[in-house]
Formats: C-alpha cells, structure tokens, sequence
C-alpha cells in the first residue's frame, strides 16, 4: 500500500494525496460538463509544465473531448 | 451515413481596419483556408472559409484559433471572438459588423494599446513540504510522533496531518499570491483571477497591460523570480489576445 512506505520516508506528499483522494470520493464522478472541461484544463496545464509528453497529451485529451461530446450530445437529446 | 457539411465562414476577430486584405493561409482545420477580411465601416471581421461543424475544444483547434488571431493583432487592434463562431457566409458576417458596429468601435477603443499577459506561479514541491515542516513546529512534532505507530494504528492522526499540511500549504499560497499581486496589480488596467489547478498552483491570473508599461511588468516578474528562486516557479506568457478581457459572444441565428 502506498501509504505504508511514503509516510515515513517521504516529505509529506503522500499525506496530502490522502486528504484529497478522501474529498474526492465525495464527489461524484463523471457526470457534469463543468467537471470535465475543469479535467481538460488540468490536462492542458499539465502539458505546460512539461509534466507530460505530448503522445499522452493527445492520448487523455482525446479521452476527455469524447467523453465531453457524450455529456453534451445526452444533453442536447433531453431538450 | 456522412452527409456533405456545408461551408461557412469561421469567425475569428474583429479589428479597426477597412482593407480588404489576407493573412496568410492560417485557418482552422489544417485545410489551409486564407485568413481574411470582411469589411464594414470602419471594422473587418477575420475569417476564414471553414465547414460549419462542431469543432472540438482539442489543443490543435484551440491553437489554430489563437494564432490566427495572434497573426492579425500583429498588425491591428483585436477582439477575438468566441471560440468555434462559425457563420452561414459572407452577408451573415457584415450583417453581424452592420448590427453590432457601435459596440465593436467602443469595444476597440477601450482594447487598443493593451496586452494581455499572463502568469501562473507554482510551489516547488519539495521545498514547500521542507519549508512547511520546518516552520509549523505542531505538524513536524505529530509527524515525528506518526512514524513511530503502525499505519493501522494511526489511520485517523495521518488524516489529521494531511489536513494541518492542507491548511498550512493553504496559508503559504495566500501570503505569496497576496505579494505577487500587491506588485504586479499596481501596473494593470485590470486583472482577471482565474481557478488555479493541482495543490502547488499558487496564482493563475491574466493582466490587461498598457503597452508602455509592458517592459516594467517584465521587469517586476523578473524580480519575483529572483525573490522566490527555489520556492516556486513563475509561468509567464507575454502579448496574448485579450481573451480574459474581451471576448465577443455571437449568436449568429439571431442575424
């Protein structure tokens, strides 16, 4: 478990991690449009700091554009 | 299955100019469509010829949309219109210049002479952590205390100290973006916060600069950058289309 090592050797990150995962499952996922496109900004920002390489730039942009065009095509049936 | 898509103009600016002209072969879409102008009055609208389609906000259509605009402002005064603005044809774009035209001349008075610039700051992660332990004495000692127990033991402590750091790090990024701001707000004709992203994100902000104080804005960054050296990092992106300030929402079905 990823706790178990990180707590004692490293800095506090693993800490964090935690306390966010926690308010993250209280949220619901993968629903709304806002959450999504708020995903594509962290992605894009991601990809600003050389965080990640354009290949896998492309690979979870392309995930998350469908998955926007699958919330906003659902809604367009509803109207 | 596929049915023909018919072609339109995509909207891309408007801008104080009256030359029927050509900016090159920059259009959305890779097709290589001529960026080019509609005239009215006073003003054109940039367009290009483009399928009227959905388009995607993916980086390579979002950066298409950019630079088309970046090109042109090169020249001329701009305000960009709202992404994926794509109208029937040409008679659609002038009656749209026609309707709007007064509150285009105003708009583009108020935007000539300003840029856009940019910045977002980061906390180094490594040294903030350092930093963090180092002067909060009551999450060092709970932490000290924690390494010592089994994990099973102490579940409820290490969520406990996952909040203190949240807190403090929370209070870290209030002090230096209250700096950072308390510098860099004084040369601004305005400033747009935006949402930062990810726990390190101390400030993501725009500001709409005089051109004139342009070289004195660097020149502050660069001194912020000196002052937090190892603390955190400063992503600045300088003359950027004034889309945090202006941005023109057509509706092109009511025209």
């Amino acid at each position: 478990m990823f706790l178990i090592d990180s707590i004692l050797l490293a800095p506090l990150k693993g800490i964090v991690w935690m306390g966010q995962k926690l308010s993250d499952m209280a949220q619901e996922e993968l629903s709304d449009e806002g959450r999504i496109k708020e995903e594509l900004m962290r992605l894009q920002l991601q990809f600003e700091l050389d965080e990640i390489s354009q290949p896998e730039y492309d690979r979870k942009e392309k995930e998350i554009l469908d998955r926007l065009d699958f919330v906003t095509n659902e809604r367009e049936k509803e109207i | 299955m596929e049915t023909a898509t018919k072609e339109g103009k995509y909207i891309y600016c408007v801008i104080d100019s009256n030359q029927p002209q050509s900016f090159g072969p920059l259009g959305i879409g890779g097709r290589g469509d001529q960026l080019h102008t509609i005239c009215f009055n006073d003003i054109s609208a940039v367009v290009s010829d483009a399928p009227m389609k959905k388009y995607r906000v993916s980086r390579e259509n979002s950066l298409a949309h950019e630079m088309a605009i970046e090109k042109v402002m090169t020249e001329y005064t701009a305000l960009p219109v709202r992404f994926a603005t794509v109208a029937e044809d040409q008679e659609k774009v002038r009656r749209i210049l026609t309707r709007e035209y007064d509150k285009f001349r105003e708009m583009l008075n108020d935007v000539r002479g300003k840029v856009e610039l940019g910045l977002k700051a980061m906390f180094q992660e490594n040294a903030v952590y350092k930093d963090i332990l180092e002067r909060y004495g009551n999450i060092r000692l709970l932490k000290e205390k924690l390494a010592q127990c089994t994990p099973e033991k102490s579940h409820y402590e290490r969520v406990q100290v996952g909040k203190m750091v949240e807190e403090a790090l929370q209070t870290e990024k209030e002090i230096v973006k209250a700096d950072i701001l308390s510098v860099l707000e004084p040369l601004a004709a305005e400033v747009k916060i935006n949402d930062t992203y990810g726990e390190l994100m101390i400030v993501n902000a725009a500001f709409f600069v005089e051109k004139k104080r342009e070289a004195d804005f660097d020149q502050q960054i660069q001194k912020l950058d000196d002052k937090y050296a190892g603390k955190a990092r400063f992503k600045y992106v300088g003359s950027l289309p004034p889309f945090n300030f202006v941005s023109i929402r057509i509706n092109t079905e009511d025209y």
